[in-house]
């Protein structure tokens, strides 16, 4: 009994020694090396700033965004109209911290849809291998052999136009990418012991992919994430800036652009702002990515 | 080698029909109807009835889609919507606008990607580095169509150097011999015309390339930094060999292999990028002609401009692929593909 129980003591006292030296957690390692890059820190402070507009912009807005007053149509920048005022008289500063709300949330809705496809499906090819992976990555080198953006006008062009359209095509275009990011993952980690034992002890597969396997790779497919926010930023205000992005009178960067350019030699300063503003939230996603792939693998540094 | 592009080429002919499949779905099944928009808002619903008869749209599905690819393999993509003309004659019309536009932009981002990539990393650390990493970092931020309305807004606008429209000035236009504007001025001896296509071409070129010579430039400079820190650059530099001679006869020809890669895919890319340059600068080409075709439901076209793009793109893959092995004799693609 005594000797139980010393023995039980003994593996206390190893149980806290574990926990004491147990290594800094992954993430934790990744935000000290990120802490030292000034870039990407910068970076990580205009996203808030963003972040702050897209929740508080319309408050935050002199005038109210969409309301349109012909009187007022194209002043130049002035006191009252910081950015001045479009071609039917909204005032640009106003609409460009509205549409910092559309262009975030469709940047991040779309990375959540295309991340939650394509980890799935790049989670089945890899983890079944054979047939379904060929299968799922035959479809997935098909619609890579579409540019992107032509890829997603054409969805556009066979949804409709809306928000909600906007973030299906921009999100299915980049399907493929996570699809092949988790499946080379999932690749380099299904043999290691830890799977096989769980596999032994009678996990399914659904659990072994999502709970044993997944967090363990999942600090890549953050990073490719942080840097597609960028790239469905830019895509979201392509489609605005052709005409299929939202709907009237609502404000959106690359929709501004789209409709003042036939005004860009009478009112240049129409297409200044908007453009500017697409540009700093799209430089400061891939400044924190960027920073953010350094400090999981310095060695992919470009 | 030959077996393996024959392997290649082969497997061409999945992807393309997955792609005419994906397209076909799309705008045959997801897509609105048509006729209301080819035919304007008051038309019949006789005269609807009767268009989408002669146009094979009230067929089942299936055989539309067969009909579409019994087309497709003799050349014919069918008939545009609106100007009743075969889809291959549409895309040819224009394709060469595009490719010329694709081509002078890919020279361009080239050049000035690999020297900015080389600079960079022969003066690591240094104001050219740093100014060159922030510029390629723009590059990749900025979006294209907004560059090309701030050069036109610069350029066109306020100093009045450079044409904002068209391939060139409409009263010196040659005679379409290739359909390349650059060479038919040339084959014709007219400079005059020449000099005004080429100053058309500035623009759209130069915001074309910016985003690939960004990608071009951050590669060049990450590859020649692990090239230089090879022990044969410290040899042939202990031998005496001069800095210059030795960054670009020893270094810069080992480091071009993941160049010429992003190279070749980036020409596939600008394909996707002149959608949006051709349509800021009224480009005729035919990006900005895909553009008009989706706001009108013109449906044959469309699938016409997606596969024949899908084509270009995957052979760019394949030539990249082959490249490789003329560049790095180490790699065989004889026995299995790696």
């Amino acid at each position: 009994m005594a000797f139980g129980k010393k023995n039980k003591t003994a593996a206390v006292a190893a149980d806290t020694s574990v926990v004491i030296e147990k290594p800094e957690s992954r993430l934790k390692a990744m935000w000290d090396t990120l802490k030292m890059n000034k870039a990407a820190v910068a970076g990580l402070v205009v996203i808030l700033i963003l972040l702050f507009i897209a929740v508080f912009g319309d408050l935050l807005a002199p005038w109210d965004p969409e309301y349109s007053n012909m009187s007022l149509a194209f002043i130049p920048p002035c006191a009252d109209h910081w950015f001045g005022t479009d071609q039917l008289g909204r005032d640009i500063f106003s609409r460009v911290l509205s549409g910092t709300k559309v262009s975030l949330f469709v940047g991040l809705a779309a990375v959540a849809y295309s991340l939650a496809i394509g980890t799935v499906l790049g989670s089945i090819a890899g983890y079944f291998g054979g047939k379904t992976d060929l299968i799922i990555m035959r479809c997935m080198d098909i619609m890579l052999s579409i540019p992107s953006i032509l890829l997603a006008i054409t969805l556009m062009a066979a949804l409709g136009k809306g928000l909600d359209k906007a973030i299906i095509a921009i999100g299915t275009v980049s399907i493929p990418e996570y699809a092949r990011i988790v499946r080379s993952s999932i690749l380099s980690v299904k043999e290691n012991d830890y799977v096989a034992a769980a596999k032994v002890i009678g996990n399914s597969n659904g659990r072994i992919i999502f709970v044993h396997i997944l967090p363990n790779v999942i600090s890549s497919i953050v990073v490719r994430a942080t840097l597609g926010i960028s790239t469905a930023i830019l895509d979201t205000a392509a489609l605005g800036f052709l005409g299929m992005g939202v709907q009237p009178p609502m404000a959106e960067w690359g929709d501004m652009l789209g409709r003042a350019r036939s005004y860009i030699f009478s009112a240049p300063y129409t297409l200044v702002f908007p453009g500017l503003m697409i540009t700093i939230a799209v430089l400061a996603f891939n400044l924190f990515g960027d920073g953010l792939r350094d400090a999981l693998d310095p060695k992919e540094r470009v | 080698m030959l077996k393996y592009i024959g392997k290649r080429l082969l497997m061409l002919i999945p992807v393309l029909f997955g792609v005419s499949l994906i397209v076909f779905f799309l705008m045959r099944v997801c897509a609105p109807d048509p006729a209301p928009i080819v035919l304007g808002q008051h038309a019949t619903q006789e005269s609807m009835d009767a268009w989408r008869q002669a146009n094979g749209l009230n067929d089942p599905i299936v055989v539309q889609y067969i009909d579409f690819i019994k087309g497709a393999l003799t050349g014919d993509l069918g008939t545009s919507y609106f100007t009743k003309a075969p889809v291959t004659e549409e895309i040819m019309a224009r394709f060469p606008a595009t490719i010329e536009l694709a081509l002078v932009a890919i020279v361009l981002a080239s050049l000035l990607g690999v020297s900015v990539g080389v600079v960079s990393a022969v003066k690591k650390n240094s104001i050219f580095d740093n100014g060159g990493m922030l510029l390629s970092l723009v590059g990749v931020s900025v979006p294209i169509f907004w560059l090309g309305i701030m050069l036109i807004i610069l350029f066109s606008g306020t100093m009045h150097l450079l044409p904002s429209s068209g391939r060139i000035d409409p009263a010196l236009r040659p005679d379409t011999i290739t359909g390349f504007m650059l060479i038919d001025c040339l084959l014709q001896g007219d400079m005059e015309a020449f000099w005004d296509a080429l100053r058309h071409m500035i623009l759209p070129a130069v915001t074309l390339s910016l985003y690939s010579m960004a990608i071009i430039a951050r590669m060049t400079r990450s590859s020649m930094l692990d090239t230089l820190k090879q022990d044969y650059i410290r040899t042939a530099k202990a031998k005496g060999i001069s800095d210059g001679k030795v960054d670009i006869k020893h270094a810069l020809r080992n480091a071009l292999m993941p160049i010429v890669t992003v190279i070749g895919l980036q020409l596939g890319s600008l394909l996707g990028g002149a959608v949006l340059t051709e349509s800021v600068y009224s480009w005729p080409g035919l990006g900005n002609y895909t553009v008009q075709c989706i706001m009108k439901s013109d449906f044959p076209v469309i699938q016409g401009v997606v596969l024949l793009i899908a084509v270009i793109f995957v052979l760019m893959n394949l030539l990249v692929d082959v490249l490789y092995a003329f560049l790095d004799p180490r790699i065989k693609y004889a026995k299995k593909e790696v």
